[in-house]
């Protein structure tokens, strides 16, 4: 999974992993992803080997989960994953990464059903296709992951004859994101692409049971309609019925759709149900109802609706008719009367109180729209201000709403207000993913608080985002996603940036707070210190730090750019003469590009002290020149010492001439 | 007793000295006084060489030539009392004034390598005063 090297303005073609080359001029659009552009690919080292190559976008990270558990998974009937990695892709002029896919020879299913190329009998699809998908979703669940792509457009014959059945990417998007809102649970549908989440294996068994329905139909169960009708058919009918109504499904499939597509998680079949189901042993799964009906309509939006649920998916996408609904007592009368409901009833007047609804002042018109929301529908996705995301899609969500707005105001807000955790609480069986979840919630809730560089918005995005690029300003189009690439970034764009910028911003902060398992959050956090030494002193720290621990390369560049920032630490000694001797010193450690000796060097503890202690001195020595001055200046002082000095000056002179004159006379005498 | 008659006489300037000086070391007194005394030796030592007696004594102290060494000694001692503050004094202005002028370039060099931070005690200091 190592990063290639090619850089822009190679000639060669583009290679991953050392062996797999990617030819940018041979397309392969019948095998194209709605999330990767495919491309021939080759392993030099087998030319034998099968493999295309999918191009992400470099705007959505390929989804880190799967890539980290089916890595070379090898696994049978599935699109397995050979090498991963970031390649300067010519086509759209930037780095991206790609991923290396065995390639289907046999063409879609889907065509082969079209062309009536292979039986649509039941026995023949069981054989061919169930099966094999059975096998597929037990490896995947031992590898702990749902595939969340199971399409019928999205099921390849590995050969050419048409008898092995796989699985398509699953790499190349977040999970869900590229299904059509039929192939997905009615409560992920309701999301967003990115905010359905990463789901389970009864997820992955809906899927194959909306892909079996088309497949054995050969046309698309919900053709020509728009994806709020199929969802709304969805609520008010439940999946089955709505999928089926007007199909001519054949009778023996109708046991295994039913249970496939059963709206109820729990009761839904899994793979071992369907095992049973093939091997001959009957069941009869039980169709609830998928939504509880009142006596009698609610209107909203010009529709009479029956269904808390479907009211609850109205009023997420109307909100200021939702706010009007809110204000009336209509909704709770129509709770309490029409869906025999008092508890809820008292629990949405309850929400609207808090959100001072029934009071003049509306306080939290979003919140109250989005908890009313979640007691109408406890298994909806949260809705919030136009969000709509299941818990466990939040990370892809953010990711996206970040990178269509530059800003991810809404989802920052949906967790700073808790929304989540109302969510949760509202939930009568947690879900599997629940409480790692809530702590990721919480996790979330405390770096947004914080304001300091490492952590925010930027942080959640990288820390929840494995395979997300640095987006920083400076270095996005570097596509730096692992640490080790930071510094070479750096001092490959060292040249062309703007020399006032600092080589650390916010961006480029979380990402090394997220991605360095070195704790350097304390240093980062001083970054944005009001004292401009601090600051330049702890991205000092922080960049020499990365050098030494990922033993990376000298960075003359970066380290020059850097200096250029250096002043105000060189500043914080007293002593001109060894200022001066810094600025001497620097350029020569800045021509080495060692980041280590530049921090060492002005960050001397000792020369610090003794530069304090030798000021302290000067400033002493200097009051007491002063002093000296004043005394020596003042007439009076002057003029006293004088006279004092003179008047002993004579007495002396008197004393020592009369003991002069007293022993000449002696003597002569 | 003789002695004590002469010296009584040949040391009247120095008494006179003593109780006109205002020095607080009495130096103007010193200085009369070490002149008178070294003016007095010569005369002292006829005395005890000679016939010692007072009336020796009276013959010195009515001995113009002695009385003008003993007596012009004491006015030399005055006058050094008198004019060596006043030399010492433009010396000690002199020595001064080098010495501030030593002293600022000492504060000059302080300034160019610590900055005019290091002013700032003593800018206190004065605004205190």
């Amino acid at each position: 999974m190592a990063q290639a090297p090619n850089e822009q303005g190679s000639s060669r073609k583009p290679v991953i992993d050392l062996y797999f080359e990617i030819d940018p001029d041979a397309p392969l659009p019948e095998l194209d992803s709605p999330t990767g552009k495919a491309f021939a690919a080759q392993n030099t080292l087998d030319p034998n080997q099968q493999v295309f190559a999918l191009v992400c976008s470099p705007d959505m990270p390929p989804r880190a989960i799967a890539v980290s558990r089916l890595y070379q998974a090898r696994l049978k009937n599935f699109l397995n994953l050979h090498a991963i990695g970031i390649v300067f892709w010519p086509p759209i002029a930037r780095r991206t990464h790609v991923v290396i896919l065995d390639r289907p020879q046999g063409g879609p299913v889907l065509s082969a059903i079209e062309e009536n190329a292979i039986s649509k009998e039941v026995p023949d699809l069981v054989k061919l296709i169930i099966e094999p998908v059975v096998n597929l979703l037990r490896e995947t669940a031992r590898h702990g992951i749902a595939l969340r792509s199971i399409r019928a457009d999205n099921m390849w014959f590995m050969d050419p004859e048409r008898t092995m059945p796989a699985i398509g990417d699953c790499f190349t998007s977040p999970p869900g994101y590229n299904q059509p809102v039929v192939y997905e649970p009615i409560e992920r549908s309701m999301a967003q692409p990115a905010g359905r989440g990463r789901g389970d294996l009864k997820d992955d068994c809906y899927a194959l049971g909306v892909t079996l329905l088309h497949l054995v139909t050969g046309k698309d169960p919900t053709r020509g309609k728009e994806e709020a009708r199929v969802i709304r058919d969805k609520l008010n009918d439940g999946t089955y019925a709505a999928l089926t109504t007007g199909a001519s499904v054949p009778l023996s499939l109708l046991e295994p759709l039913r249970g496939l597509l059963s709206d109820d998680s729990q009761a839904r079949w899994g793979v071992e149900d369907l095992a049973n189901w093939m091997d001959g042993r009957r069941l009869t799964p039980l169709q609830k109802s998928v939504s509880q009906k009142a006596d009698f309509p609610i209107h909203f939006n010009e529709r009479d609706i029956t269904s808390p649920r479907v009211l609850a998916q109205e009023m997420a996408t109307n909100p200021s008719l939702a706010v009007s609904l809110l204000k009336d007592t209509a909704l709770e009368n129509w709770i309490r009367r029409g869906l025999n409901n008092k508890e809820l009833s008292k629990k949405v007047s309850n929400i609207s109180a808090q959100g001072g609804f029934l009071s003049s002042n509306r306080t939290d018109e979003n919140g109250t729209i989005a908890l009313s929301c979640i007691a109408l529908d406890p298994s909806a996705p949260i809705r919030y201000r136009g969000l709509s995301l299941m818990p466990d899609g939040f990370a892809t969500s953010l990711l996206e709403e970040y990178v269509k707005k530059a800003d991810a105001q809404i989802p920052a807000e949906m967790v700073m207000r808790e929304i989540p955790n109302a969510w949760f609480a509202a939930q009568v069986d947690l879900p599997q993913f629940g409480i790692e979840e809530l702590r990721t919630f919480d996790r979330v809730r405390l770096w947004l608080k914080d304001t300091a560089f490492g952590t925010g918005l930027e942080r959640c995005l990288y820390e929840l985002n494995p395979m997300l690029h640095c987006l920083s300003p400076l270095i996005a189009k570097e596509y730096v996603v692992s640490i080790e690439d930071l510094l070479p970034a750096l001092e490959r764009v060292s040249g062309a940036v703007d020399p006032q910028s600092k080589p650390i911003d916010r961006h480029i902060a979380a990402f090394i707070a997220s991605r360095q398992t070195e704790s350097l959050e304390r240093h980062l956090a001083r970054i944005n210190s009001d004292e401009a030494d601090q600051a330049i002193l702890s991205i000092t720290y922080v960049l020499a730090e990365l050098q030494y621990a990922l033993k990376s390369e000298e960075t003359p560049g970066l380290t020059a750019w850097l200096g250029g920032h250096l002043a105000p630490a060189v500043a914080v000694y007293r002593s001109r003469s060894h200022r001066r001797r810094l600025e001497r010193e620097i350029p020569k450690l800045v021509r080495k590009g060692n980041l280590a000796d530049i921090f060492n060097i002005l960050e001397d503890q000792e020369k610090k002290a003794e530069d304090e202690t030798a000021f302290i001195a000067a400033q002493r020595e200097y009051v007491r020149y002063d002093m000296e001055i004043v005394s020596r200046t003042d007439q009076d002082a002057q003029t006293e010492r004088g006279q004092d000095l003179g008047n002993k000056t004579a007495a002396f002179t008197s004393v020592a001439l009369g003991i002069m004159v007293g022993v000449l006379v002696l003597l002569v005498g | 007793m003789p002695s004590v008659i002469f010296l009584f006489f040949a040391l009247l300037p120095t008494v006179v000295a003593y109780f006109t000086d205002r020095t607080p070391e009495k130096s103007g007194a010193i200085c009369v006084g070490s002149m008178n005394m070294a003016g007095s030796i010569p005369s002292l030592w006829q005395l005890w060489f000679g016939a010692n007696s007072v009336e020796q004594a009276v013959s010195i102290l009515t001995d113009p030539f002695s009385l003008v060494v003993i007596y012009g000694a004491a006015a030399f001692g005055w006058a050094l009392f008198l004019s060596i503050p006043t030399v010492v004094m433009a010396l000690t202005r002199t020595l001064d004034a080098r010495r501030v002028s030593a002293l600022r370039t000492n504060q000059r060099q302080l300034v160019e390598e610590w900055g005019d931070a290091v002013t700032e005690d003593a800018n206190d200091a004065k605004e205190a005063k």
